[in-house]
């Protein structure tokens, strides 16, 4: 079943089209890599995605439900968890004070005014914390945590609402590289485990190829492939327009 | 009416417009390019504005005789507002550039309370009028009706200035600079220019454009002590409606602005203050930036300096709190009744600090405009018990529900805003409130105020009025605390670190940030009524810019980043307002002067300056 399909989705900036008729389908427990080089659209179609731009045309459908244009908040409630290329976290928390705030929301408890927070949910909280490697540092203050420790706490708390689709922007970017194994090693048992879709950007080639079921590559808004890892790469097109540069980079760096 | 005459009346009223226009597009020309170039909001631009009047009069009646001396009196006075704003931003501003706005904000503010007594001082309190000037000081019939020469001047000028800042900015170097810091500040610094040459001319150039704007006011009105606040509020809607940073949007919401006053004087002349505020009302719910502003980039949350995370009271902390509370239950036993009636001021004061904390420290919601709330609630008690005749306990009761109502109404706006704009707008409907409460005579008193709210007869005793004070206030400065550590106080929390992030875990973002306005409101409403009943009276003064400035500069006296910061500092505040009141004539010279150094130098409070000395940070 599809947990995702995109259609023709479109948004312009003034002049330029950043997502030009985008359409491709997403399904349950499948993890698809959206690559693209600098430019392509990916963050907008993310956000087109994600509710926090609206796009001039097409269709977003969740499951069975249409979500296109609706606002993010809104959007997390139909499933949907959400990282961020930079990590966007409560700085003046805690670990697990990041994980129970997003908890209260998605038990519809934000506005409560009664018991404190941190007596609420502590062992969901936990739980999440330890599934993403952080128990030990459940009482840190998150301004403490290094990079990949924010990335994994992203991750928890982009699970607190059961999600069945992860949408996750450059999961592994300002990583080191025995990092960047780890976190998606730490995706793969997700998807094993909870069976939980997820659509994620990414640069690290190394990343895509190892831990993607699927690739879209998307070129100046559009979709110029789509397929197993094995045949993107081997798609005369995009050794054209991507892997050239995709060479080039890997030669200065 | 015949339809010529209609039509005549018409364009007579909008050449009235325009001249009113024309002074107000100059004030907020400049405090838009200020804004654009240094990202500063400056309150002291109106000050700037009534000096470039002042210092317009003493010129104009020295050389003020023959038409070219009067222009060049008021060409002279734009010059020396100019130099003075270079004084201010090589000496202040300079040093704020990367503090947060509200501190920016109260600073300026600062400025403006210096600037009102060093011209007391210099001018006298008496308004001065200036003679006309000289050969235009007649009237041209246009269609029947007489428009006075120098209104046409005045619009004349405007134009003038528009098409040489328009020249300015275009075509010279300068104006490419200035544009170009104005959209990415980045860039400007790459090229390699010296952005604090760049921010002091643009700082020149702005006030140089108040002091031209209050100069030619000379001859159309005298010059006030009241100039500066009110042309500000003025120039903030202005720049809000057209949008920060630009030079057109200043130009159609000023004349958009003046001739909706100018009609709508004719019209409807009980409300065109609801005019004005429906027209920012809808510009802001459409276009957030104004018509002409660019949205703001969301410069992403403050990582720079994340708060520690909340930690329940440790032991010490609860023993602090124990003998604070036992110190207020023993005080009046101790002290005298003059000294009870300071210590009720500052229970009530705490709690109006405490709801102005919550809001800026616990929501990140920037507000400049508290008094709002805590006047409607003073003036929600007092005009129950003028008009219905109530005791005081229903009385009371009536305060929170205006509080929060005039809350949920103003906030439902302010809260799509965040920042500076944020601030405006909540100083704006202040000062709206403010006007109503001042200009609705018949409902209110006007001026004269409400007189006659004493407590029940049960309270009427300084100490048992105390006591009923202090526990209420003390009680619901508990429960504001209560609810930072609620799911609520987090959630907030959490929207004040990344609006984005809790936008992505399904908090409904405007919703509860208009949530903790509304019960902010409450909170300042309760002590808004509490300071009814221990005045006596209600005056518009609750409700006006000065209130709310009193609320920041405890919050901040005290320390953001503390729970007991603002009760420490309406203790301090009160205590140091009221030796001043009796020391000195010049208290607002001294107040601003404090003001200024307290954002300069201790912008953490006196937590934070307690922690340094301690070492260690306190909660």
């Amino acid at each position: 079943m599809s947990v995702l399909i995109v259609s023709d989705l479109a948004k312009a900036y003034g002049g330029v089209r950043a997502v030009d008729g985008v359409s491709f389908a997403v399904e349950a427990g499948e993890r698809v890599a959206l690559i693209g080089p600098n430019g392509a659209g990916k963050t907008t179609l993310f956000n087109a995605i994600h509710g926090q731009v609206r796009p001039d045309a097409g269709q977003v459908i969740l499951g069975d439900r249409e979500i296109t244009g609706l606002a993010p908040h809104r959007v997390w409630r139909h499933g949907v968890g959400r990282t961020f290329q930079i990590t966007a976290t409560f700085m003046s928390m805690t670990v697990i004070e990041n994980v129970q705030v997003a908890l209260a929301s998605h038990h519809r408890v934000a506005a409560r005014l009664g018991r404190a927070l941190r007596h609420r949910y502590r062992d969901e909280a936990g739980a999440l914390i330890t599934q993403v490697g952080l128990g030990d540092a459940a009482e840190r203050a998150v301004s403490e945590l290094a990079y990949g420790d924010l990335k994994r706490l992203e991750l928890a708390v982009a699970l607190t609402n059961e999600p069945f689709l992860l949408l996750m922007d450059e999961p592994t970017a300002g990583m080191a590289g025995d990092g960047r194994g780890q976190m998606m090693a730490l995706v793969d048992r997700l998807v094993s485990d909870v069976g939980v879709a997820v659509l994620f950007t990414e640069h690290d080639m190394d990343v895509v190829f190892g831990h993607a079921d699927r690739v879209i590559v998307l070129d100046r808004g559009r979709v110029i492939a789509s397929g197993s890892p094995e045949a993107v790469r081997a798609n005369a097109d995009v050794r054209a327009v991507y892997l050239g540069t995709y060479d080039d980079e890997e030669a200065v760096t | 009416m015949a339809l010529e005459d209609f039509v005549s009346f018409i364009v007579a009223q909008a050449i009235a417009g325009l001249a009113s226009a024309a002074s107000l597009f100059l004030i907020a020309v400049g405090l838009s390019i200020v804004f654009g170039v240094t990202r500063v909001v400056n309150f002291a631009h109106g000050s700037l504005y009534m000096l470039g009047a002042y210092i317009a009069y003493s010129l104009v009646v020295v050389m003020g005789d023959s038409f070219l001396g009067y222009l060049l009196a008021l060409l002279l006075a734009a010059v020396a507002v100019g130099v003075i704003g270079g004084v201010i931003e090589s000496a202040l501003l300079r040093r704020i550039y990367h503090a947060p706005e509200l501190f920016q904000l109260l600073a300026t503010f600062g400025v403006v309370l210096v600037v009102q007594d060093l011209t007391r001082t210099i001018w006298g309190p008496d308004d001065l009028f200036a003679p006309r000037m000289p050969g235009l000081d007649g009237a041209i019939e246009i269609l029947g009706y007489a428009i006075p020469t120098y209104d046409l001047f005045l619009i004349g000028v405007a134009f003038a200035v528009l098409g040489g800042l328009w020249l300015l900015f275009r075509k010279t170097r300068f104006g490419v600079l200035l544009r170009a810091a104005t959209e990415d500040r980045q860039m400007v610094a790459a090229l390699g220019i010296d952005q604090r040459w760049l921010f002091t001319a643009a700082f020149v150039l702005g006030s140089a454009l108040a002091g031209l704007g209050g100069a030619l006011q000379m001859p159309r009105q005298a010059a006030s002590l009241s100039m500066d606040l009110s042309i500000i509020v003025d120039a903030f809607v202005v720049v809000v409606i057209g949008g920060m940073g630009s030079i057109a949007g200043a130009f159609i919401a000023a004349v958009l602005i003046s001739e909706l006053l100018a009609f709508g004087l004719v019209i409807f002349p009980q409300i065109t203050l609801v005019l004005i505020f429906l027209v920012m009302a809808v510009t802001l719910v459409l276009k957030p930036s104004g018509l002409f502003g660019k949205p703001e980039f969301l410069t992403a949350e403050d990582v720079r300096n994340p708060d520690p995370p909340l930690q329940p009271s440790g032991p010490m902390a609860r023993t602090g709190w124990r003998l604070l509370l036992a110190a207020g239950l023993v005080a009046p036993l101790v002290l005298g009744e003059f000294s009870t009636v300071i210590l009720t001021e500052i229970a009530i004061l705490a709690l109006f600090a405490a709801s102005l904390h919550f809001l800026i420290w616990g929501g990140g919601l920037i507000t400049f405009g508290h008094a709002a709330y805590f006047g409607l609630g003073a003036y929600g008690a007092g005009l129950a018990v003028f008009h219905l005749s109530v005791g005081m306990a229903p009385a009371l009761l009536l305060a929170p529900i205006a509080g929060a109502l005039g809350a949920l109404l103003f906030g439902w706006f302010c809260v799509r805003l965040t920042g500076i704009y944020m601030a405006m707008l909540t100083l704006a409907f202040a000062q709206i409130a403010w006007s109503i409460a001042f200009q609705w005579i018949e409902f209110t008193g006007g001026d004269n105020g409400i007189l006659g709210v004493w407590p029940s007869a049960w309270a009427a005793d300084a100490t048992v009025f105390y006591y009923l004070a202090f526990s209420v206030c003390a009680a619901m400065i508990w429960a504001l605390r209560h609810v930072l550590f609620s799911p609520f106080g987090y959630t907030l929390r959490g929207i004040r670190d990344s609006a984005l992030r809790s936008a992505a875990i399904g908090v409904d973002v405007t919703r509860h940030r208009w949530l903790a306005f509304t019960l902010a409101g409450a909170a300042a409403g309760v002590s808004g009524g509490f300071f009814a009943f221990a005045k006596g009276s209600v005056f518009p003064e609750v409700l006006f810019v000065s209130t709310s400035v009193d609320g920041l500069v405890m919050v901040l006296l005290g320390g953001m980043q503390s729970l007991a910061g603002p009760i420490l500092g309406a203790i301090v505040y009160t205590e140091i307002q009221t030796e001043l009141n009796r020391l000195t004539d010049l208290w607002q010279l001294v107040l601003g002067v404090f003001i200024v150094v307290l954002v300069v130098i201790l912008p953490r409070g006196l937590v934070g300056l307690s922690a340094l000395l301690l070492g260690r940070r306190v909660s």
